[in-house]
């Protein structure tokens, strides 16, 4: 596979573009990879691919191998795996809650105690996530510094 | 499992304090002319350390759902008032059902007690978070 790079002037005009007869696994896995770079990523509803901006994720989780992408009215499956996920947004609001949950601090509304003295986070879509133990300290030193 | 056994240690303090407490009050209540030994300082600890016990055979890696982090509390201190009130009557099989009672109340009383600062120590850490969510939306 030929590689060309091409200087631009300004990093509006950044982009990459990929020129293939037929958009295989390798394709896919190297536009994700752009995508996810931006604030866009790529979810899928029933094999169909949308883009939905990262603002608009309230909080993603790990079910079994499966990475689902929550919004305010959708649940898309995201290709990626959850640590990935943490790497490559843990700038841009996102933090982990749980094993299996990582959060949008923007969208969280409200804290409470939960009756085994865990946190929970009620979100702006009304769903409550259990923030576990081992995350509640960096969460909360994280909201704590803004 | 670090923060297991920093909660599991706290934990194990809280009920060291407040079995020595309510040691104190049972006591003053049930045989106020009794004299002990320096023997008796070793049995917070010792009760202390027992009441852990059931902590750590329950310590599971998966995240609990609050209703079942709650099944499992229940669990915990029905454990914990077999195990004390087993060891007392196996000690003293002459104890009044009573004392027993007094007893059970108390473990309850205990286990009451460390929930209640845990709790409150949440709730003090969601109340500070809300604050500052509000400052940041607002």
């Amino acid at each position: 596979m030929r590689v060309d790079v091409k200087n631009v002037p300004s990093a509006e005009d950044e982009r990459v573009v990929l020129e293939c007869v037929e958009l295989t696994e390798d394709f896919r896995d190297i536009r994700e990879y752009a995508l996810m770079k931006g604030n866009m990523l790529t979810g899928y509803i029933d094999d169909a691919a949308f883009q939905l901006g990262l603002p608009d994720v309230i909080y993603f989780e790990a079910v079994g191998e499966l990475v689902f992408a929550y919004t305010e009215n959708e649940v898309y499956e995201i290709k990626s795996r959850l640590y990935e996920i943490e790497q490559n947004y843990s700038e841009q609001m996102f933090m982990r809650c749980s094993k299996s949950i990582i959060a949008n601090i923007s969208k969280i509304e409200s804290f409470r105690p939960a009756p085994d003295t865990r946190l929970i986070a009620k979100m702006k879509n009304g769903e409550e996530i259990v923030i576990s133990r081992m995350y509640a300290k960096s969460l909360k030193q994280r909201i704590l510094e803004g | 499992m670090k923060e297991f056994l920093k909660m599991q240690a706290r934990n194990f303090l809280l009920c060291c304090f407040f079995i020595a407490i309510d040691m104190g009050i049972v006591g003053l209540v049930l045989s106020p002319d009794a004299k002990f030994g320096y023997e008796v300082l070793f049995v917070p600890p010792i009760y202390a350390f027992l009441c852990m016990l059931p902590s750590f055979f329950m310590y599971s890696k998966k995240e609990l759902s609050p209703k079942r982090a709650v099944i499992g509390r229940i669990l915990q201190i029905i454990t914990i008032e077999a195990i004390v009130l087993g060891i007392i009557i196996s000690q003293q099989p002459n104890t009044s059902r009573f004392d027993i009672l007094i007893i059970g109340a108390s473990i309850l009383v205990v286990f009451g007690a460390v929930w209640l600062v845990n709790f409150l120590r949440a709730r003090s850490d969601a109340k500070e978070l809300n604050e500052k969510l509000k400052k940041m939306s607002g």
